[in-house]
């Protein structure tokens, strides 16, 4: 698989805290999720991958090359800070103009280019407008649009639905997802797992410095032997479901709520017991009103890997 | 053993409002400036002078006052004392702009101006708080060690006659001090409160005190009108000295080039501090709008 | 994929361009600008006031003393340096302020650019305040003792020019140096230029030469202000062409450390 980032053996400290802690990792092309609580190094990551930052020990490369006071990097990619920063005194119009000028375009090209983009992020009836007074959503927008009037190959996104509306979060999940698919590289930093998770599969999960888990939710969720997998099962017959569930050596525990025809099921093979349980299911003739795993997502991944 | 539930208890005690309602603000502020290294090293600096006047006055103190000729700078009056807080004065320059300058211009920028005024303070409380933080700052390198060195030359050579003829120095010092203090406080706060830009805020203090000094001198050339050297602030702030120590303060270096008229220019600085005042209740005052 | 991004020099000078007009765009339209408009008027307003008193009083100095005393005292020793220390801070510590240096960090823009567009956009405002500071009272002020003087002393105003261009250039590098190495560059810069100019200035033997206003004096065409006591030191002025080459010579260094300490330092997103 191509890979455009690469972390060789990164390490990071500020003095005698350290930030990133033997990193080595290849992000390939697709949307990437950067994953961690407070601290993790998700933004000394970003850092490194901008050439914000030195790594103190290691290589980071970006397209093969050090990113490190490689201007020419810039060209091929975008970035969406965290930080609320505008020019107070210029409208959208001429910010988003500035911003393309600095690609290198000419001045119509860009006011062109910039009109375009702010009618895609519907901030066109405000272009006018002096940035200061947008609101929180609309300057996240307006810095999502600065981040892509370049067509960049690659976009760092950190925190990039901060203060948006239910609805621009859909369309900005849509808008990555779009991207996606068109082959950009997108590393999207945040906390909102469930919107991480509506993006994509792919995540890096960074706790103290250190990548505990890289991979698909899924993949990851399979491999946490110390949380056995929980399955809910709705069924008229709970008791001798259960019964039956009880002789596949994948199958820990089962908790029976009569009354509400309810089996909680914990497996520490979750493709096997799913396998079992279909077949469990047909030659029985359950009727199975309800099945779900409530901890085989993100947010579990996240509670059990960051303890 | 007990076993407690891990959950959200109310606060069962009572909630006692001080007197001081302002005071954590201003224990905030000298703590986080304390905590730069540098602004550490400069406040060290600042006490030099002390240890300087300090030998000073051991050794005039030491001096038998019956030897003819003595030096004139052995010799403890009060235009010592003066004399140490005009060097002092010196200081507090950079002592306001460091402790200063961005003290409400960062809280506009932060947007903590509305988490200050959404507790039980009102604006005043805001504004004392943040008015103490540089007048503490201030009295510690003036206030502060002038009184020590009075005490020192009480202690090292106690006559009874000499401490009696000069206890209202306690006062002129402490008066002196206070106003100084308080003026360039209201002062940079004033600036920092017109801008949120922390640099513009130090330049404006730093032209606003030396530029009108070059202003007033370059008019007194023309015209020699002494009232004309009052356009100065920093020539007002001399002013002072003259005020609180009177005829004493003809003997600090550099007097006779600074001889505005001494109530003229105390009533110009008690209108600027009115005015920086009433600058600053209305731009605190203004953010409490939401816009 | 990189070699084929062909960022001319051209294209770069055009991004600089870009840069600069956008940096005194910002700058001249804020009310720090117009503070700093009357700060630099104020040699005119002082001006002014000698014609209206010259009127009344029978006053014993010339015009033409009058605007060398000008010079001497505001403009050299106050208002050239002032608008440096703020113009010359102020261009790269606003972008770090208001953390917008981040959009310019991740487009195609080479250090040098970036820091040159600053520098020029600074030194073209503080150059512009300073014209108008030295050519407002000169016409006022010559045309006081006779219209005539005005072209005949346009040799001294050209000087004065010079001199004060000379001194935008250098604070202005020495300031956006200080900006990117140091935390404070206001404080630390009013510090130098107030303090160990003024003073050390007027200190004979070699030390005077570390300073800018040695080699600005040098120059200089009017007798510079001082007190009584410092003038007995009476240190000597250093040749024109000596001071024209220093000066520029340091204005180079300085831009060329800001560079150097910019690829180095690291501007992290907190």
């Amino acid at each position: 698989m191509k890979t455009l980032i690469n972390f060789e053996n990164v390490s990071r400290w500020y003095g005698e805290v350290i930030a990133l802690n033997d990193i080595s990792i290849n992000i390939p092309p697709g949307v990437t999720g950067l994953l961690g609580p407070n601290g993790a190094g998700k933004s000394t990551f970003l850092n490194l991958v901008t050439g914000r930052l030195n790594p103190s020990k290691g290589k980071v490369t970006v397209l093969g090359e050090n990113p490190r006071n490689n201007f020419k990097l810039a060209r091929f990619y975008g970035f969406v800070p965290e930080q609320d920063a505008y020019y107070e005194k210029l409208s959208g119009l001429d910010f988003m103009t500035y911003m393309a000028q600095l690609h290198g375009f000419e001045r119509k090209a860009a006011k062109r280019a910039s009109m375009e983009i702010l009618e895609r992020h519907n901030l066109l009836t405000h272009m006018n407008k002096p940035v200061a007074a947008y609101s929180k959503g609309m300057r996240q927008r307006i810095k999502l649009a600065q981040a892509l009037i370049h067509d960049p190959e690659i976009l760092y996104l950190d925190e990039p639905m901060n203060g948006m509306d239910p609805i621009g979060r859909n369309e900005t999940i849509d808008l990555v997802k779009k991207l996606s698919s068109a082959g950009k590289t997108i590393i999207v930093s945040s906390h909102i797992l469930h919107e991480v998770e509506a993006m994509t599969q792919q995540i890096i999960l960074m706790h103290n410095g250190k990548i505990l888990a890289e991979g698909i939710v899924q993949e990851i969720r399979g491999l946490i032997d110390e949380y056995p997998h929980n399955v809910i099962i709705h069924t008229d017959r709970a008791r001798e479901m259960a019964s039956q569930l009880l002789n596949y050596d994948d199958v820990i525990d089962i908790n029976i709520e009569d009354k509400q025809n309810r089996l909680k099921v914990q497996s520490k093979e979750p493709e096997k017991f799913y396998q079992n349980l279909v077949a469990t299911i047909v030659e029985n003739g359950y009727n199975v009103t309800y099945i779900d795993s409530p901890d085989d997502n993100l947010q579990s991944v996240f509670k059990y890997l960051v303890k | 053993m007990p076993i407690f539930e891990q959950t959200y208890r109310k606060w069962e005690g009572t909630l006692k409002t001080t007197g001081i309602r302002w005071l954590p603000i201003t224990k905030m502020g000298i703590k986080q400036t304390f905590k730069k290294k540098r602004f550490l090293l400069f406040f060290i600096g600042c006490q030099i002078p002390f240890l300087v006047f300090a030998i000073r006055l051991i050794i005039g103190a030491l001096v038998p006052e019956n030897i003819e000729n003595a030096p004139e700078f052995l010799k403890i009056t009060p235009s010592f004392f003066a004399h140490f807080l005009w060097i002092q004065s010196s200081f507090i320059f950079i002592m306001t702009i460091w402790s200063g300058a961005n003290l409400i211009n960062g809280d506009y920028q932060s947007n903590a101006l509305q988490l200050y005024l959404s507790k039980p303070l009102t604006q005043l409380d805001y504004i004392l708080g943040k008015l103490s933080i540089v007048a503490f700052f201030n009295l510690t390198i003036t206030v502060v060690p002038a009184i020590l060195l009075f005490i020192l030359r009480a202690l090292i050579k106690y006559e009874n006659s000499w401490f009696v003829q000069n206890l209202w120095v306690i006062p002129a010092i402490l008066g002196l001090s206070l106003a100084i203090s308080v003026i360039h406080s209201l002062f940079i706060l004033c600036l920092s409160a017109i801008t949120t830009n922390s640099r513009f805020s130090t330049i404006a203090y730093f032209i606003i005190l030396f530029f009108t000094d070059g202003i007033a001198d370059l008019l007194h050339s023309l015209r020699r009108v002494h009232s004309l050297l009052n356009i100065s602030i920093s020539n007002d702030l001399f002013s002072l000295f003259q005020i609180f120590f009177g005829k004493h303060a003809a003997k600090i270096p550099g007097y006779s080039e600074k001889m505005a008229d001494p109530y003229y220019g105390a009533a110009i600085l008690i209108v600027l501090c009115v005015l920086c005042y009433f600058v600053i209740k209305r731009r605190v005052g203004r953010i409490e709008v939401i816009q | 994929m990189l070699e084929a991004v062909r960022l001319s020099y051209k294209k770069q000078l055009s991004i600089s361009v870009v840069i600069f007009r956008m940096t005194v765009k910002n700058i001249i339209k804020t009310r720090r600008t117009l503070f700093m408009f009357l700060i630099s008027a104020s040699t005119l307003l002082v001006a002014l006031l000698y014609l209206v008193l010259r009127e009344s009083d029978n006053m014993g100095i010339s015009g033409y003393a009058f605007f060398a005393y000008i010079m001497g005292t505001l403009q050299i020793r106050g208002i050239l340096l002032l608008l440096s220390v703020f113009y010359g801070s102020t261009v790269f510590s606003d972008e770090l302020d208001r953390k917008t240096l981040v959009y310019l960090q991740s487009r195609p823009v080479s250090g040098w650019s970036l820091l040159l567009a600053k520098y020029f956009s600074s030194f073209a405002i503080t150059a512009v305040l300073l014209v108008f500071s030295t050519t407002a009272p000169y016409l006022v002020l010559m045309a006081a003792d006779n219209p005539a003087d005005i072209i005949k002393n346009l040799d001294i105003l050209g000087i004065d020019l010079l001199v004060m261009l000379l001194g935008a250039a250098a604070y202005n590098a020495l300031m956006l140096m200080a900006s990117i190495l140091l935390k404070k560059p206001v404080l630390w810069g009013l510090t130098f230029t107030l303090l160990w100019e003024n003073t050390v200035v007027n200190i004979p033997a070699l030390i005077n030469k570390f300073t800018l206003l040695h080699w600005l004096q040098s120059i200089f065409p009017h007798p510079a202000a001082t007190n009584e006591f410092l003038s007995l030191l009476n240190p000597k002025p250093s040749s024109i062409q000596t001071s024209i080459t220093m000066l520029l010579i340091l204005t180079m260094i300085f831009l060329l450390v800001s560079g150097f300490a910019y690829r180095r330092k690291e501007f992290k997103l907190n």
